[in-house]
Formats: structure tokens, C-alpha cells, sequence
């Protein structure tokens, strides 16, 4: 057994109470599914590119030491935690990196902080997720759009597209490639919100788009996470479609006109009223978005979709009508008269 | 311990054991010689009507692994003996409670919170115990009942599960889900079936085969990496049991389209068509499970395989050893 010795997580600062070699312990015995460090475009000294690293992080063991070697090229790299119970910040602070911490309220929130009272020394800000990494084809992007000090572009900010990886495996089509989220920007011209489950972006300046994509491990935790969360996902469907049907079918025009915020919601809220939620999403899924394209991993990400709309569809049906009383009234007359005969 | 204790012969310490799942209101018709135990986590919702079901049998011991939502005194309140001892995985606690809980009869019948005696069943039970030629351990058959309907069919029944035996005779091998009971002296068949209750909510029933299938899939992985501790194959086809015991750990992890296989056979080859609606979604079901133990089961694969966790421990860790083996066995 390898001691890991015990450190203070106390200064915002946090300068490594450690000798280089028990970090290096800490750090040889992390998880890893093996990321080589990811340097600037031809190979230099990190501090090549004008972007400063954060990483927001709960619990995020499993991925903190790869998800810090893909940022190997940058010389300012912070780690944003909130209140991880794991050794996600010890293994940060390790590999030499600075470790804040705020307590999480929303997505939009805590990069707002970041962006407030994290000390970055570059102009333009990047950040990456815990189980998301840098690749050299976008190092080598991010180059050419942005120069060596930074002052090549006129955007704010950029929208950054991103692989989703299932069991090592790309999934393209199914996923609905290339979607996009704001990552990149400059400092003091981009702000975020909250927005769905996640954040927007918050901009009054020009918004770019980025080619390459980084990589997202969406399934490194296992997918058992992704299991449970759809449960709990597929419940609050669940409710939803009630509500959604308690209100009557909304008009078909509403599929076709407005914005493309409110199409969506129609579309949304049409298909609370219709049967056969899995098998649709299965075929949307696997055929129209050529799923079938990506393989095996293909057929896997789509067929877990649909599973998740099997359960939702399942969870309306119950909600509708509960079969609690007619299983009640069941037990009681067996257990009165007996079971079969 | 209260100053006003009364003088307990007023029959302040038993309880009614009537309610709408023994409505007659019967208590130990077995004269303590058949007692019931029950292994219970946060069941606080329906532990009254399984202890005054079980109750008209014999005592009631409530074996419960750290309860958070007042099970245990719901139990006591209704009449049974409530021991507390941290969850040891489904074979060992039961296992701990059949060595440690003090029992006085002869048999034991082990009933899940969710399950139910009818009254056919509790009759036969005590004609076996005066039988002289009884054996030492007996499958009871289980309807389930699911969407407001017994499930007759979709090869969910009948569904034998050795539940009722001789104490000390039998044992549940140590296996972390879908344990298995063995018994070495004879074993005989039930004639009259208990219910088990799939009360619980669609999210409840996911969330709970979510968890059985990790553990699976912890299981199969054991078994590709050589781990599995149970019995060989010549062991298992001794006995038919086994034989499907055998054909679901060894061929079953192996073979291909597993979830399509799941359905045919419960929807068409076992005609759960003939259950209605409640039929076809415990086959859609079961068969999303069946796909949800293969994924977890390739993922746990391809993540041993990165690096991302360790393949499983090549011995059991001392911490984990059987509970109660002999300080001598354990070192």
C-alpha cells in the first residue's frame, strides 16, 4: 500500500505542502485511462498559447489527473472545486496546479466566480470540464485564430463543438454532432447564465466558432451514473407530460413557426401526446441521424436512449392512472381467498 | 425503560396482529415451531402488514441492515423481534441472522418484506411440520403481482425458491446477487404459492434493477477474470436447479443478443402475452435490464481495460470474509 500523506486544503492559493516526491507518488498512483500530455503546436515550452485553464470539478478522482495532462501546454492552469470528498484536489495541487474553492450554486454561477476571482494572467479563458480534454488539432486552431498575444481576433468569445466518447468509441451520428457550448473567451467581454440544465453564454460581443472539437468522456464515471440519472431524468419527464396534458394539445402550427427556443418546446410538449416515445426516438435516432453510422457504439448509444424514453413513457402511464389500488385490492382478496384456485 | 412499566401480564407487549394481511387476526398457529425471518431496508412503508402476515405462522424475527426510515420500530410496534446489524451483501446478512438471531423452533421460513403467506400456504406449512417423513428444506412457489395483476405466465411462474427448512440444514451461497439457497439433506416442493408485491413506483423498480444489475455485471466480471467462487460444473448438473444455475452464469454472460432473447422467450415462448399489458412491459423490462447488465457489463471490461479501475482484488480481502467464520478460518 502506498501512504498518501495528508495535506492541508486550506489557502485559496494553495502552494503544494508537498516534497516533489511524495506529489509524484500521489500522482503515479491516480486513476488514469492512460492521456499523454497535450503540448502547444510544435512541441514548445508551455505558455506558447495566450489561454488560461479552468477546471470546475466535484468529486472528479476519476478524471482530474488525465483531464490535467491534455492542459500540459498552458503555464496557467486552475482547478475551481466545490467541495470535493475525494482526493481530486490533492492530486491537482500535485501536478502543480492551483486549487480555489466556492460553493456550487449553478453552472452559470460558478464560472461567473471563476471569471471574478481566479487571478488568470492570459487574456483569453478556456474552460474545460474535469472529463473533457484537450486535443493538438485544437491547440493548433486555437493558434491561428487567437496569435501569440492574443490580439489576432475580434470575437468574444467562440462556441466550442465536442466528441462524445462512449467506451472509447466517438459517437457521431447519434449524437447529434457537432453541438456546441461556449468555452472560449475573452476576458472581461463574457459573462455566463444559467440556462436548462447548464449555462449560456452572456455576451454583447461577437461570438465565433470553433472547427476542431475537444474531447468529452461523458461516460468516464461509468455508466452506471448515466443509468441513474435518466431514472430521475425520466421522472421529472414524467410529471412534465401531466402538466403538459392537463393544458390540452397545443396547435400544430406551433411545430413550424417562432423562434427556435419555442419550435423546440412544441415539439416537446407534442410528443406527451403520443404513443410510442421509445421506438420513435430509436428510429429518429438510429436511422434519420444515421446512428447506424457509428457502429456497435452506435447502436448501444441509441438503444440506452431509448430505453430512457421507454421508462419516461412508462412513468406517464403510471402518473396518468396508478395501478397501486388495483394491486392493493389484489393482495387482499388472495390473502382472504387464497391464491390460485 | 420507563417508570410506568405496566405488569406485563395485561398483554401490553402483544400486539394485535389483525390488519387487512391477516385479517382473521391468526397469531403463531405453528406454536413456535416454524419461525419467520425477515431481512429489511427502509421498508417502513409496508413492514406492518408483512410482520401481522408472517405473524400468523410463528414468531417474527426482523433482521433490518440500519433502517433510516423507522422501520425497525414499525416492526416492534407490530409484534416482532427487530435486530439491527449492518448490510453484508443479500447471502451474508441472511446467512449472519440464520447463526446469530435467536431462534427456538425447528424450521424457518425467510420472507421478503414485499412477500405474503396465504392462507393455503401457512396450512400446509404446519401439515409438513407434523408430517414424520418431512424433508429438511422446501420451494415455495411466488406469484408476482405487477401493474395491479398476478403474472401467471412470461416464465415468471412458477418461481421456486427454497424458503421454508429445517434450521441449520441450509445456507445461502455466498454470491452478491440472485443467491441461491443449499441444502444438504432432502428438499421437497410447496404445493400452495406466497405473493410478492410489486408495489413500488416505475422510478422505485428502476432504480432498484439498476442496482441488480451493476452488481450482475460485477459478477460476470468476476467470473471473466476467473474470480467466481462457486460451485463447478460437475457439481451444479447434479441437481436440475443447478443445471439452470449453470446455463445463467456460464452460457447466458457469453451469448449474444441477450435482450431480444429476454423478450421472445418471456413475451412468445412463455406467453406472457397471455398477462395483458402488465405482460409486455415486464418483458420490455426485463429485457432493457438484460441490456443494462450487458453495457455495464462491457463498460466495467473496457474501463479495467484503460486503466480507469482494477480488474477485481485476485482474493477476497480479509475485511470481507464470511461473517462469524472462526478467528482461525479468518487468518
Amino acid at each position: 500500500m502506498i501512504a498518501i500523506p495528508a495535506i492541508s486544503i486550506s489557502g485559496a492559493s494553495g502552494a503544494p505542502a508537498l516534497s516533489p516526491e511524495a506529489a509524484g507518488v500521489l500522482v503515479a498512483s491516480s486513476p488514469t485511462m492512460g492521456q499523454r500530455p497535450v503540448f502547444s503546436p510544435g512541441g514548445s515550452a508551455p505558455g506558447k498559447l495566450p489561454i488560461s485553464v479552468v477546471i470546475l470539478t466535484y468529486n472528479e478522482e476519476l478524471n482530474i489527473r488525465d483531464c490535467i495532462a491534455s492542459c500540459a501546454w498552458s503555464d496557467d492552469v486552475h482547478v475551481l472545486d466545490s467541495g470535493s470528498k475525494d482526493r481530486t484536489c490533492d492530486i491537482a495541487r500535485a501536478m502543480g496546479v492551483t486549487v480555489h474553492h466556492n460553493k456550487f450554486k449553478s453552472f452559470g454561477d460558478q464560472r461567473n466566480w471563476a471569471i471574478d476571482h481566479i487571478p488568470c494572467k492570459h487574456p483569453w479563458h478556456f474552460h474545460l470540464d474535469a472529463d473533457e480534454r484537450f486535443t493538438p488539432e485544437l491547440l493548433d486552431e486555437m493558434l491561428a485564430l487567437l496569435g501569440e498575444d492574443g490580439s489576432k481576433s475580434s470575437f468574444s468569445c467562440y462556441q466550442c463543438p465536442s466528441k462524445m466518447i462512449l467506451m472509447g468509441k466517438w459517437i457521431r451520428w447519434s449524437g447529434g454532432y457537432p453541438s456546441y457550448q461556449v468555452r472560449l473567451f475573452r476576458f472581461g467581454q463574457c459573462r455566463f447564465m444559467d440556462f436548462g440544465h447548464g449555462q449560456r453564454e452572456d455576451t454583447t460581443g461577437k461570438i465565433g466558432v470553433l472547427k476542431v472539437p475537444y474531447m468529452h468522456f461523458n461516460f468516464s464515471k461509468g455508466l452506471l451514473e448515466w443509468f441513474y440519472k435518466h431514472n430521475d431524468y425520466s421522472s421529472r419527464e414524467g410529471d412534465e407530460a401531466i402538466l403538459i396534458r392537463s393544458q390540452g394539445r397545443p396547435p400544430l402550427s406551433q411545430l413550424w413557426s417562432g423562434d427556435h427556443v419555442s419550435k423546440r418546446r412544441a415539439w416537446k410538449n407534442m410528443s406527451y401526446f403520443m404513443h410510442g416515445r421509445a421506438m420513435w426516438r430509436f428510429l429518429y435516432n438510429y436511422t434519420f441521424r444515421l446512428g447506424l453510422l457509428d457502429g456497435v457504439a452506435g447502436f448501444r448509444y441509441c438503444a440506452m436512449i431509448s430505453s430512457y424514453e421507454y421508462w419516461t413513457e412508462l412513468k406517464i402511464k403510471e402518473r396518468a392512472r396508478s395501478w397501486a389500488p388495483a394491486t392493493n385490492a389484489l393482495v387482499e382478496k388472495m390473502l382472504r381467498e387464497g391464491g390460485r384456485r | 425503560m420507563s417508570a410506568a412499566t405496566s405488569n406485563g401480564s395485561t398483554g401490553a407487549g402483544t400486539p394485535d396482529p389483525r390488519g387487512p394481511h391477516n385479517p382473521a387476526g391468526i397469531t403463531n398457529a405453528s406454536g413456535g415451531r416454524v419461525e419467520v425471518l425477515i431481512p429489511t431496508l427502509n421498508e417502513a412503508a409496508v413492514i406492518r402488514d408483512t410482520v401481522q402476515n408472517a405473524l400468523a405462522i410463528g414468531p417474527v424475527f426482523v433482521l433490518d441492515s440500519l433502517s433510516t426510515d423507522g422501520t425497525q420500530q414499525i416492526a416492534r410496534e407490530a409484534g416482532a423481534t427487530v435486530v439491527e446489524q449492518k448490510f453484508l451483501g443479500y447471502a451474508r446478512q441472511k446467512n449472519w441472522g440464520l447463526e446469530k438471531l435467536p431462534f427456538k423452533g425447528e424450521w424457518v421460513f425467510i420472507l421478503d418484506a414485499d412477500e405474503r403467506i396465504t392462507p393455503q400456504l401457512r396450512e400446509e406449512v404446519l401439515r409438513t411440520i407434523s408430517s414424520p417423513d418431512a424433508a429438511d428444506g422446501y420451494f415455495v412457489n411466488r406469484v408476482v403481482l405487477f401493474m395491479g395483476r398476478a403474472i401467471r405466465h412470461g416464465g415468471l411462474y412458477p418461481s421456486w425458491n427454497l424458503r421454508f427448512f429445517r434450521r441449520g440444514k441450509c445456507r445461502y451461497e455466498d454470491r452478491s446477487v440472485h443467491e441461491h439457497m443449499v441444502c444438504d439433506g432432502p428438499t421437497n416442493y410447496l404445493r400452495n404459492e406466497m405473493i410478492h408485491i410489486r408495489g413500488e413506483s416505475v422510478h422505485e423498480w428502476i432504480r432498484k434493477h439498476i442496482r441488480y444489475a451493476d452488481l450482475e455485471s460485477d459478477e460476470w466480471v468476476k467470473l471473466r477474470f476467473g474470480q467466481e467462487a462457486g460451485a463447478s460444473a460437475q457439481q451444479l448438473f447434479r441437481h436440475t436447479l443447478r443445471y439452470r444455475q449453470y446455463l445463467r452464469r456460464e452460457i447466458w454472460p457469453r451469448t449474444p443478443l441477450k435482450p431480444v432473447l429476454r423478450f421472445f422467450y418471456m413475451y412468445l415462448l412463455r406467453l406472457g402475452v397471455l398477462d395483458g399489458l402488465a405482460g409486455l412491459h415486464m418483458a420490455n423490462m426485463m429485457s432493457i435490464y438484460e441490456y443494462i447488465i450487458e453495457l455495464l457489463y462491457r463498460d466495467k471490461l473496457s474501463r479495467i481495460a484503460s486503466g480507469a479501475i482494477p480488474p477485481p482484488p485476485a482474493e477476497r480481502p480479509a475485511s470481507e470474509a464470511t461473517p462469524g467464520a472462526s478467528p482461525a478460518k479468518a487468518a
